[in-house]
């Protein structure tokens, strides 16, 4: 909603329910859903595959929206997010919950109908675990926030696979754990550096809480079983060297990456160029790892 | 407590609301078409047309 010249109330603008979904969230949400189904053994219909995915791309569309329907308060407090539809007063909150439960039961149920169950129950499960396990019980009360709230994240590659094969087996297992291991890194070097910003909301980050130094230990110590995770699928022979080379390398640069972290001191933003660094790779090593993984499998099937 | 402004809308209000609804109506329109063509689509796929 918008004031206009006195208290009228214009409906929300299509491209604020846009960003309801978190677009940029819901793009790697749908790529590695894309890579676990196109990673996993089996045929499936090319209609039913684009609807499996239209379908992830929509819950995670609902569990973004209901996420800023209850952090509508601290998207406020923050630089980063006070520019969204709810903080920044664009929408009615009331939109913002019909929009995202609405979109939930469209995903859910159409991921059922059309492509099976397990996917379908999976994807009610990813949803429930981002909008309410993590949004309304973690975030605001423990460090370990997105620790256990990186799960939600990690699903979409196993619904992608169970989309095909309707079962869940190691592998998927282990693209989960790769996207489990490697949120908290992620999420931390971004907290370092904006850590005024989380402090500021109420939110307790690992550096709010615990410190710079922790949070820097963290990064280093969860990266080894990241790269582990990473080079998993290959060391279990369930890909070709061509990823378990490019797997390698790329953690190698991960932990090389992490290391610059650790030995970082810096406690203002400007000087935290090694974390800023970590957090852009973070994202460029994730896209990578699963793009040269289902170019691999797809290539050994 | 303020009271409701009970004014009729200026015409540059009502021009504003009627465009953001219009924008509203065509997006609906274009996913409620892009619904039946993913049914369709779905159907003939489970039915083992193609």
């Amino acid at each position: 909603m918008t004031s206009v010249t006195r208290d009228i109330i214009l409906p929300a603008d299509w491209r604020d329910f846009w960003a309801l979904t978190k677009p940029r969230v819901m793009s790697l949400v749908v790529f590695t859903a894309l890579c676990g189904l196109l990673a996993a053994p089996g045929d499936i219909h090319p209609v039913i595959a684009f609807t499996a995915i239209l379908c992830i791309a929509a819950g995670a569309g609902a569990s973004g929206a209901l996420n800023q329907y209850y952090e509508y308060d601290i998207d406020a407090m923050m630089a980063r997010t006070a520019n969204r539809p709810l903080p920044a007063g664009r929408m009615d909150r009331q939109a913002a919950l019909h929009f995202g439960v609405g979109l939930a039961g469209f995903s859910v149920v159409i991921m059922g109908m059309a492509v099976n169950w397990l996917s379908a129950a999976m994807l009610a499960f990813s949803i429930f675990f981002y909008a309410v396990v993590y949004t309304i019980w973690l975030k605001r009360f423990t460090q370990q926030n997105i620790v256990i709230g990186g799960a939600a994240g990690a699903f979409p590659p196993i619904i992608g696979w169970a989309a095909v094969t309707g079962d869940v087996t190691l592998l998927p297992v282990l693209l989960f754990a790769i996207i489990f291991l490697w949120t908290p890194p992620h999420f931390w070097a971004l907290a370092l550096f904006m850590k005024a910003d989380y402090a500021a909301a109420g939110v307790p980050m690992l550096p709010v809480v615990s410190g710079r130094r922790a949070t820097r230990n963290q990064i280093f110590a969860y990266s080894f079983p990241m790269a582990a995770a990473a080079i998993a699928p290959y060391a279990l022979g369930m890909t070709s060297w061509v990823y378990g080379t490019a797997a390698a390398l790329l953690s190698i640069i991960f932990l090389v990456f992490a290391f610059a972290v650790w030995r970082n001191e810096a406690t203002e933003a400007s000087q935290m160029a090694p974390e800023k660094r970590l957090f852009s790779y973070s994202i460029l090593y994730l896209f990578l790892l699963f793009a040269i993984f289902a170019g691999d499998r797809m290539l050994m099937l | 407590m303020t009271t409701p402004d009970q004014r009729p809308f200026t015409v540059e209000e009502t021009r504003l609301i009627r465009e953001r609804q219009a924008s509203r109506s065509k997006i609906l329109a274009v996913l409620l078409i892009g619904m039946c063509v993913l049914f369709f689509g779905i159907t003939v796929a489970k039915i083992g047309y193609w």
